[in-house]
């Protein structure tokens, strides 16, 4: 008969208690471990399980660096190293099937692909580098797929791109991951370019599989990461300008090198830094060290007469001279044995007593060191100083030199004599230019800088301003160098619709030891413009040019004149000049 | 002597149970009511905890398939990002300052002519052409306005 129920007996119970117990103690015994692992050891754990974990976003982009238009002046491009791994390799498929696959997209021949691709004792084996993404993807990465190849690996790398070429190049820079060497903004700017947006970061496991999240939001998770943008002062049309009438130049004149730099003496912002010998900037390493050099920042030279403009700037200033000062030109003077004489000192061998316009126009050097004697040399190293003379601007690039200014206890009178004139000093000219770009700004000296603030705070916190004139000295100033360039009998500065305030300057090149002069000479133009409301501050400067009749207003002048021209049409600055004076010269 | 609870059994009340089918000595064992709701609150329990593997199960691979989804999307979009790079790069290197520089020096647009040929030139007032009413003398039709 079938029974409808089973009584327990007490063999059932007792191993019914067993049974019960053992689970019971299985459950406490996961139950410990759980509490050991995620409570006492979590922590610990917890660190040890990200150290395995790999972040899907370790292959990022570097931020673009655009000009203040927007041009793109760097980027990324995306390139691979092919790597075969013999011990992944699935055993059905042949080595000729690889190597056919491999060589024609890799440009190899298929004896030394197999070769290569046969040693078997090794673990990795590099087969090509800085393959393209095209050949990549469209060549190599559906063959493999198809005929479902194993143990090849593709190791995506980023390599930067300046699609313009050698526009801005000492401005940019380079980068070289590998060694960790930078140049130009891609130095400076390296915070911004590598800060990558918040986001929270995909991880994979030893397996490759994503560690999913539920708040993951395929949103962020599917966008391609990259760095910050970096948006420089400089415009690209003005640059391209200021590079090409500067290569125009240094081949008619056979010249060493030179540079052109365009800023806003408003705010400090270059609109344009153009340095010769440029390279291009994806062919960085192809070049010596001293092309990649930003000399205009590293290297210093004497300024020469564009000096005088700050030697005159002081003496107003302090008070030792007035705007209707006249100083006795004897076109030579004798200071402790130095004979020191006016550039035209055979054409005009006494100009006698002259005026500031005069000073400027003639560029006399017996008048500039007249009133640099009577500035205090306490007082004119001040002035200087304030000038930022002797220290660095501070700007935004690598590489600056801080020039040479010796204190004014060490100052002989025939140092602080020649200094009125650019001599016995040694400068950048970046730092020329932002001095006198002091004067334009009506008398406050801004921080130079090629990196765009983006904000208010931003700016506030990075340029530095400091009142160096009067505002009256730097209109007075500004109103002498106007006429000067007016009255001038060179064409240097002279441009049409815009007055122009500049000078020019000629430099004997000194002796790379410091001791005596080289055959050479510094020709150099600093200027601003318009005059009612200077915009624009251009300083050119070209070194060792080898035509006859080299000048300031000869070599550097000219290239003034051509790269003012255009700034005023790219700016759309309005004229301050009437037509009438445009014809009348 | 009492029925015997077996889960899962229910006990029919024949006649039968009246009167013991086998005689011996048993263990009594009593149903009572405490026992029977603790019986249907297990078998709620347990229906609630298949329903949860159920939907845990259905919810792990609705999360796998997302998942998989994400991936797959990341994977084409960095595809086609990375392809846009490199053809945005080639857009910038062709319309860079420098590369319009080189094209225009090629071109040459400033070039003068070689050769300027002179003609004549064209007279350019129309000859007049005789009208047929005087020709045929006929009498001028008036139009009106």
């Amino acid at each position: 008969m079938k029974y409808l129920f089973q009584l327990r007996s007490k063999k059932y119970d007792r191993w019914s208690i067993i049974i019960q117990g053992s689970l019971f103690l299985f459950a406490l015994i996961i139950i410990a471990k759980l509490f050991w692992v995620q409570i006492i050891q979590g922590a610990d754990l917890k660190e040890k399980a990200k150290e395995n974990r790999q972040s899907a976003r370790d292959f990022s982009f570097r931020g673009e660096i655009v000009d203040r238009n927007g041009i793109r002046l760097a980027g990324d491009a995306t390139l691979y190293d092919i790597y075969a791994h013999p011990q992944y390799y699935n055993k059905k498929i042949n080595l000729d099937l690889m190597t056919s696959i491999l060589a024609k997209p890799l440009n190899q021949s298929k004896k030394d692909i197999k070769e290569n691709l046969s040693h078997y004792n090794e673990s990795t084996i590099l087969i090509a580098k800085n393959v393209s993404m095209e050949v990549v993807e469209k060549g190599i990465r559906p063959e493999i797929s198809k005929n479902q190849i194993r143990g090849l690996d593709f190791v995506k790398k980023n390599i930067r791109v300046y699609p313009q070429g050698n526009l801005a190049s000492h401005i940019l820079g380079y980068i070289n991951s590998d060694a960790n060497l930078a140049a130009g903004v891609e130095k400076t700017g390296q915070k911004n370019l590598v800060t990558k947006p918040s986001m929270k970061p995909v991880e994979y496991d030893g397996r490759g599989n994503i560690i999913y999240e539920l708040n993951t939001n395929p949103k962020i998770v599917t966008a391609p990461l990259k760095g910050s943008k970096l948006s420089l002062t400089i415009d690209s049309a003005i640059q391209h300008t200021s590079e090409t009438e500067l290569k125009k130049m240094i081949a008619q004149t056979r010249a060493d090198k030179g540079a052109v730099i365009v800023l806003n003496p408003r705010n400090g912002e270059i609109l344009g830094f153009a340095v010769y010998p440029s390279y291009n900037p994806n062919k960085y390493n192809k070049v010596t060290a001293s092309i990649v050099k930003n000399w205009a920042l590293s290297d210093v030279y004497p300024p020469g007469s564009t000096f005088k403009i700050l030697t005159i700037a002081s003496a107003l200033e302090t008070g030792v001279i007035t705007t209707n000062e006249k100083v006795l030109d004897t076109g030579k003077v004798k200071i402790q044995g130095w004979e020191i004489q006016n550039y035209d000192y055979y054409k005009r061998p006494y100009p006698g007593l002259i005026d500031l316009n005069y000073l400027f126009v003639h560029s006399s050097n017996i008048g500039s060191l007249k009133i640099s004697l009577k500035i205090p040399p306490s007082k004119h190293y001040e002035m200087l100083k304030r000038f930022g003379i002797g220290q660095k601007t501070g700007i935004d690039l690598p590489g600056e030199s801080a020039g040479i200014f010796p204190p004014p206890n060490t100052w002989s009178e025939v140092t602080h004599a020649s200094m009125g004139y650019g001599y016995g000093i040694a400068s950048t000219p970046i730092q020329i230019a932002s001095a006198v770009a002091a004067i334009a700004n009506k008398g406050v000296w801004v921080t130079p800088h090629v990196i765009k603030c983006q904000s208010e705070e931003e700016y506030l916190s990075k340029i530095k301003t400091r009142r160096v004139l009067s505002e009256k000295t730097a209109a007075d100033l500004t109103r002498i160098l106007a006429k000067s360039i007016e009255d001038s009998e060179a064409t240097s500065g002279k441009i049409a619709k815009y007055r122009v305030a500049g000078k020019t300057g000629t430099s004997r090149k000194p002796n790379a030891n410091g001791v005596g002069y080289s055959g050479g000479i510094y020709t150099s133009f600093a200027g601003f413009f318009p005059v009612k409301n200077p915009q624009v501050l251009i300083m050119a400067v070209i070194d060792s040019p080898k035509t006859g009749n080299s000048w300031g207003s000869t070599v550097a002048g000219p290239v003034f004149n051509a790269v003012a021209t255009e700034v005023g049409r790219v700016l759309h600055l309005e004229p301050d000049k009437k037509d009438e004076e445009d014809k009348k010269q | 002597m009492g029925a015997v609870n077996i889960f899962g059994h229910k006990q029919k009340k024949t006649g039968l149970q009246k009167k013991p089918v086998i005689q011996g000595d048993f263990t009594p064992y009593k149903i009572n009511y405490r026992e029977l709701r603790i019986y249907k609150f297990n078998k709620f329990m347990a229906f609630c905890l298949l329903t949860l593997v159920v939907l845990s199960m259905a919810s792990y691979f609705a999360v796998v398939l997302r998942e998989s989804v994400v991936k797959d999307l990341h994977i084409k979009t960095n595809k086609i990002y990375y392809e846009n790079i490199e053809l945005q790069n080639n857009v910038d290197n062709l319309k860079s300052f420098y590369a319009i520089d080189n094209k225009v020096s090629k071109i040459d647009f400033l070039r003068k002519a070689d050769k300027v040929i002179e003609v004549k030139a064209v007279n350019s007032v129309a000859p007049k052409r005789k009208s047929n009413i005087d020709k045929h003398n006929l009498k001028q039709v008036p139009t009106g306005f």
